[in-house]
C-alpha cells in the first residue's frame, strides 16, 4: 500500500518539530528521510508509526486515513536504532511477540518464527537472550520481529548506526533486498546520506523541520535545490562570485575572484551584478595545465590516495579552499606547493544565489 | 586510675564544707569550676531552657563552669544512665518519674556531698542516704475546659460522669501522670497502692476514651482534639493558658499527687564535684522562685518564700498527697503488662 | 562468561583488588551491625542462669505479642500496597514526562523526607484529631455522619507512614523506570500490543526487580518505624518497636526487648527471602519458556 503524508507538522509550543511535510511513497518503495539531527526526521517516522499525534495534517495508508488511529492498531512493522528488543525474551520469543498479540496459534506461530529465523540466518540462535547476541545477530532479530506480523508498511529508525562499517554496508543491501521481497512500502531514517542513497528508491532531505527537497539520489545529487542539500549530500566547494551578464538562459559569471565561467541555466534571478555561488562537486574536476584557459589556478596543499581516486586540496588565489577528486594516476608527480591548472567538467557548475 | 583523684577532691569539697558552713553563700563565690563543663540530662523543650536560665545560667555565671543539659525523657535518661554504667558521660541526671530510686538500687548514683542545703530539705523529699534530693515538686490534678465545664471537677470519681463521654483523655500509664491517674482512681473508689483493682476497674469504663503517651499532644488535644478533661499537673495548665487555651486546674479531693523532679550525681561521674555543686544551686530559694514564678512548679526547700502574686497559683508542698512510690516502682512493670492488655487493647 | 584468569602475580592482584575494596564496607558491617545483632541475640537468649530460651517462650506462649508481631506486618503490607498503587504511575509518569518541571516535581516528591518525623507526626495531628480537617472534611462530603478520630489508630499510623515512605518508593521506581528504555514500549505496542498490555509484559515485567527492592525497602521502614506509631498510633496502635522500646526503655526488660528485636528481624528477613524469591522466581520461568 502507498503512503501519503500530507502537511504533516508537529509543533512543541513555539519550537517547530516537523512543518508541513508532504510526500508519497509509492506501493513498494522506500523513502528515506535524509538530514541532521534535529531536523524532524525522527518525529516524522514516529508520528507515521503513531507514538506522537501530529499537529496538523494527515497521514493515509492506502485509502484509510490512519492519522489518529493508535500506534497497536496501525499495521506496522518497525525497526528502531537501538533494536529495542525485550531484554527478558529469547529470540525466538521477542520474534514471536507481534504474532502473540495477534492471536496467532501455536503452531503457525512456531512454523512463521523458524521459517523468519533461517530467513534472517538466525537458525541456532532462537533461545539467546538479547544480551548473549552480537550487535549484528540482534539487528537481525529486530528485522525479523519486524517483517513476520506481514506489517503493510515497515520503518526503520538508523537501523544501521550500531553497526560496524563493513557490516552496514552488507545489512543495508540485505534490508533492501527483503523490503523488495516483501513489497513493503517503507520509511527510512538516517542521517548517512551514502546509506540512503544507497538502498532508498526517494529521498526527502530535511533541515529544521522543513523538507529541503525530494527526488531521487542522482537528482538530488546533481541537482541540489538549494546550498543546504548540495552541502549535505556528497562533497562540495562553493566558489564565491558575481553574475557578470546573460547569454540568452545561460549566464556568465565571476568566480573565486578573477576567473569567468559559463553557468548552465542558473535561473531567472541570475541577473548581472547579483551575488551568489558556485557548487563545483571534487569529482567535477579535471587536472589542465595551471596557464590553460578555462581552469583555476591553485597550489597543491595536500595529496589523500584513497585508491580509486586521489583528492587533491589546494588553494585557489583568493585565498579559497578548493578539493578535486582525480584519477591517482593524474596526481602521481604532483606535491605540495606546486601550480595546478582545475578545469571544471562541462555544465558542473550549479548556481546559488546569495539569500 | 581516676578513684584517688576523685576521693581527693571529695575530700577537699567535704572539708571545705565543714570548716566554712556558716558562712555558706559565701563558699558558693569562693568555689571555681573555670573551663571545666557539667552534664546534665535534661527534661527537653521549654522546660529545659527555662532550668537552664534559672539554675544553671546563674551557676555558671558564679563558678565559671560551662553546663549543658541533654534533652530525653526520665525512662531514656535511666535507661542511658544504666547503658554507661561505670563510665557515665551525663553527670548530673534528672528524673520526673521516680527513676531516681530505681538508680540508686541499681547503684548507679551516688551519694551527693558538699550540697549545703540538703539539711533544709524535708525528710519525704530526698533519699535517707543521701543519693537524691527533690529540688522542685509539681502537683497533679485535673486540667478541664472552662468553656465546656463550668463547675470545675472535684474529684477522680468525675471523669467517670457520663456528660463528659467522648471528651475526656488519659495518658498511657507507662507516662508517669498516667500511673498516679492509676493510682489516684484506686484510691477514689476504695483502693490504694496495694490494692490496684478498683483503679483499673474504674479505667476501664472510659478505655474507650483518647489515651496519650506524652505532654507534647496536650495543646492539640485540647486544640483539635475536642479535649475537656484530663489528669494533669499545674505546669503544663499554665503552659496551656499561656497557649491561650480556655483551661484551668483543679485539685480533687482525693489529693494532689506530687511529681517529684529530683537530681542525683551518677557514680563515676567525672565532673561529681560540680554536679554537687549544681545541686545546691538548684535548692537556692532565688531559683525556686524563679522555677515556681516561671513554670509553677511547688518549690522543696520550705526557705523559699514566694511573693504573694504566686502563692495562690502554686501549691505548697506541705499541702500535697504523696503516693508510696517505692510500691508503685515495685508493680510498675506487672501494671503496665496488665493494661496494655486490659486498658490499650 | 567468566572463565578463570590464568595464573600470575597480576592476575592474582586483579583477584584481590575487589575484596580489598570491599574491605572498608565490610568492616564498617561489622563493627556497626553484626556485633551488636550478635550480642542482642546473646543477651535475647541468656538470663542469670544462662543459655535459656524462655525469653522466646514467652512471645510464643502470649497471644498479646503475637497480635502486635501480627499488627506491624499488616502495617507493613498495608503500608507497601499503597506506597505501590500511588508510587508506580507517579514514577512511571515522572521518568516519563519529557517537561523541563520533572526534575522539580520529583524534588517536590522527596519534601516530606525533609521534615523530621516528629515535625510531621504533630502536622497529622492538626489533621486527625475527631475536631480536625480530615474528620470536618469527612463530614462536609458526607462520608461521615459523626465526627471521626484518626489520630491514635492504625489507620493514622498506615497513612502517616504511607505518606513519609511514597518518596522512597517513588525515587526507587523512578530509577528503574527511566532505566528502562521506552522503545521497548514503542516497539511492543508497534506489534500489536495495546498501551497497558506494552506497560505490563514489558515495562513492569522489566521494573520488577525494582519494584521489589522498593517494596522491601518501604517494608522494612514501615514495620521498623518507631516516632510515627508511637506519636500517631498513642497507645493503642502497639507494634514490634514500641513494645520493643517499652519494654528496653520503660520496663527495662532487656532480654525480652532483645528477643522482640531478633523476632522481628527474622521475621523481616524471611518475609524479604521468599518476596524476592517470589517475584525473581516469576521472572526465571519466563525467561526459560
Amino acid at each position: 500500500m502507498d503512503i501519503q503524508l500530507q502537511n504533516l507538522r508537529k509543533t512543541y509550543g513555539s519550537a517547530v518539530a516537523v512543518a508541513d511535510m508532504s510526500a508519497k511513497i509509492p506501493q513498494g518503495r522506500m523513502l528515506a528521510l535524509l538530514g541532521p539531527s534535529g531536523c524532524g526526521k525522527t518525529t516524522t517516522l514516529r508520528m507515521v508509526a503513531g507514538f506522537i499525534a501530529p499537529t496538523s495534517g494527515s497521514i493515509r495508508v492506502g485509502a484509510t486515513d490512519i492519522t489518529t488511529l493508535p500506534a497497536h492498531k496501525r499495521d506496522t512493522g518497525l525497526v528502531f536504532q537501538s533494536y529495542a528488543l525485550f531484554p527478558h525474551l529469547s529470540a525466538a520469543e521477542n520474534i514471536a511477540f507481534g504474532l502473540r498479540r495477534r492471536g496467532v496459534a501455536r503452531a503457525e506461530r512456531e512454523q512463521r518464527v523458524t521459517a523468519m529465523l533461517d530467513k534472517l540466518k538466525l537458525s541456532g540462535l532462537a533461545d539467546r537472550l538479547p544480551r548473549q547476541l552480537s550487535g549484528g545477530q540482534q539487528q537481525r532479530v529486530a528485522v525479523a520481529r519486524a517483517l513476520v506480523i506481514n506489517p503493510s508498511i515497515l520503518l526503520l529508525d538508523e537501523p544501521f548506526s550500531n553497526l560496524d562499517a563493513k557490516l552496514r554496508e552488507s545489512t543495508g543491501l540485505e534490508m533492501s533486498r527483503l523490503q523488495r521481497e516483501f513489497g513493503l512500502t517503507s520509511i527510512f531514517v538516517t542521517h548517512d546520506q551514502t546509506e540512503a542513497m544507497s538502498i532508498a528508491d526517494t529521498i526527502a532531505v530535511m533541515k529544521d523541520g522543513e523538507l529541503q527537497q525530494i527526488g531521487s539520489a542522482s537528482e538530488i545529487y546533481e541537482r541540489p535545490a538549494n546550498r543546504f542539500v548540495a552541502d549535505f549530500i556528497g562533497r562540495a566547494n562553493f566558489l564565491a562570485g558575481r553574475i557578470l551578464r546573460r547569454e540568452g538562459q545561460d549566464a556568465v559569471a565571476e568566480l573565486a575572484a578573477g576567473l569567468e565561467m559559463r553557468l548552465l541555466d542558473p535561473g531567472a534571478a541570475a541577473l548581472p551584478g547579483a551575488q551568489g555561488e558556485a557548487l563545483l562537486r571534487p569529482e567535477a574536476i579535471a587536472l589542465a595545465d595551471h596557464a590553460s584557459p578555462g581552469s583555476f589556478k591553485a597550489t597543491v596543499e595536500q595529496i589523500s590516495y584513497q585508491g580509486a581516486i586521489a583528492n587533491l586540496h589546494a588553494r585557489l588565489a583568493d585565498g579559497s579552499a578548493i578539493v578535486a577528486s582525480v584519477p591517482p594516476e593524474d596526481a602521481r608527480g604532483l606535491a605540495p606547493g606546486k601550480l595546478v591548472g582545475l578545469a571544471p567538467k562541462p555544465a558542473a557548475l550549479i548556481w546559488f544565489a546569495k539569500s | 586510675m581516676g578513684t584517688s583523684s576523685f576521693d581527693r577532691r571529695q575530700l577537699l569539697a567535704a572539708l571545705a564544707a565543714s570548716t566554712t558552713l556558716p558562712f555558706a553563700s559565701g563558699l558558693a563565690r569562693a568555689q571555681s569550676f573555670t573551663g571545666r563543663k557539667l552534664v546534665s540530662s535534661g527534661f527537653g523543650g521549654s522546660t529545659m531552657d527555662i532550668i537552664q536560665s534559672a539554675v544553671f545560667t546563674p551557676f555558671d555565671k558564679a563558678t565559671g563552669a560551662a553546663s549543658t543539659q541533654v534533652p530525653m525523657q526520665s525512662a531514656a535518661a535511666l535507661a542511658r544512665m544504666k547503658a554507661e554504667a561505670g563510665n557515665p558521660q551525663i553527670d548530673l541526671f534528672q528524673f520526673s518519674g521516680g527513676q531516681e530510686a530505681f538508680a540508686k538500687s541499681e547503684g548507679l548514683s551516688q551519694p551527693l556531698s558538699g550540697v549545703s542545703r540538703l539539711g533544709q530539705i524535708p525528710a519525704g523529699l530526698k533519699d535517707p542516704d543521701g543519693h537524691w534530693v527533690t529540688w522542685a515538686v509539681i502537683a497533679e490534678g485535673i486540667i478541664y475546659r472552662k468553656d465546656k465545664i463550668p463547675t470545675p471537677p472535684t474529684s477522680y470519681k468525675d471523669f467517670l460522669k457520663p456528660e463528659y463521654k467522648g471528651h475526656i483523655a488519659f495518658p498511657a500509664i507507662t507516662n508517669g501522670y498516667g500511673i498516679d491517674f492509676l493510682v489516684m482512681l484506686a484510691k477514689a473508689f476504695g483502693g490504694s497502692e496495694d490494692n490496684i483493682e478498683p483503679g483499673f476497674e474504674a479505667m476501664k469504663q472510659i478505655k474507650g476514651e483518647t489515651i496519650f503517651k506524652a505532654a507534647s499532644d496536650l495543646p492539640t488535644l485540647f486544640g483539635q482534639g475536642d479535649i475537656w478533661i484530663m489528669p494533669y499537673d499545674t505546669g503544663n495548665t499554665f503552659k496551656l493558658q499561656q497557649a491561650g487555651l480556655p483551661v484551668a486546674f483543679a485539685t480533687p479531693k482525693e489529693g494532689s499527687p506530687a511529681v517529684f523532679i529530683t537530681a542525683c550525681v551518677a557514680k563515676g561521674a567525672k565532673n561529681a564535684d560540680i554536679a554537687n555543686a549544681a545541686i545546691d544551686a538548684m535548692l537556692k530559694p532565688e531559683a525556686q522562685v524563679e522555677i515556681a514564678r516561671t513554670m509553677r512548679w511547688t518549690a522543696s526547700n520550705p526557705e523559699t518564700k514566694l511573693p504573694a502574686d504566686l502563692t495562690g497559683e502554686v501549691p505548697s508542698v506541705d499541702k500535697l498527697a504523696q503516693l508510696d512510690r517505692d510500691k508503685i516502682n515495685a508493680k510498675r512493670a506487672s501494671w503496665i503488662e496488665r493494661w496494655n492488655r486490659e486498658i490499650a487493647r | 562468561m567468566t572463565k578463570p584468569e590464568t595464573k600470575g602475580g597480576g592476575a592474582r592482584w586483579a583477584l584481590f583488588a575487589p575484596a580489598l575494596l570491599f574491605a572498608p564496607c565490610a568492616f564498617v558491617y561489622a563493627v556497626f551491625f553484626i556485633w551488636p545483632q550478635a550480642s542482642l541475640l546473646a543477651i535475647s537468649a541468656t538470663d542469670a542462669a544462662g543459655l535459656t530460651l524462655a525469653h522466646y517462650q514467652r512471645f510464643a506462649g502470649d497471644s498479646y505479642y503475637w497480635e502486635i508481631l501480627g499488627r506491624t506486618l499488616g502495617l507493613g503490607a498495608a503500608v507497601t500496597a499503597i506506597t505501590l498503587v500511588l508510587g508506580v504511575p507517579t514514577a512511571y509518569l515522572l521518568a516519563r514526562v519529557q517537561s523541563r518541571w520533572a526534575g522539580f516535581l520529583l524534588l517536590l516528591t522527596t519534601f516530606p523526607l525533609l521534615v523530621s518525623a516528629v515535625v510531621r507526626s504533630f502536622g497529622w495531628m492538626v489533621l486527625f484529631f475527631r475536631d480536625g480537617l480530615l474528620s470536618h472534611g469527612l463530614m462536609a462530603l458526607g462520608f461521615a455522619d459523626k465526627p471521626v478520630q484518626t489520630m491514635y489508630t492504625m489507620a493514622g499510623v498506615i497513612i502517616a507512614l504511607a505518606q513519609v515512605l511514597l518518596p522512597l518508593m517513588i525515587l526507587t521506581l523512578h530509577g528503574v523506570f527511566k532505566s528502562i528504555d521506552r522503545d521497548l514500549e514503542y516497539a511492543a505496542m508497534s506489534l500489536g500490543a495495546r498501551p497497558i498490555v506494552a506497560l505490563g509484559l514489558v515495562t513492569l515485567r522489566l521494573a520488577s526487580g525494582g519494584i521489589v527492592a522498593g517494596s522491601l525497602l518501604v517494608f522494612s521502614l514501615a514495620i521498623s518505624a518507631f516516632a510515627t506509631p508511637s506519636l500517631v498510633g498513642g497507645a493503642r496502635a502497639n507494634v514490634m518497636a514500641t513494645a520493643i522500646y517499652e519494654q528496653a526503655i520503660e520496663l527495662l526488660d532487656w532480654p525480652f526487648a532483645a528477643a522482640l528485636a531478633t523476632i522481628l528481624l527474622v521475621t523481616v528477613l524471611a518475609l524479604s527471602l521468599a518476596y524476592g524469591a517470589l517475584l525473581e522466581g516469576r521472572g526465571e520461568r519466563e525467561a526459560a519458556r
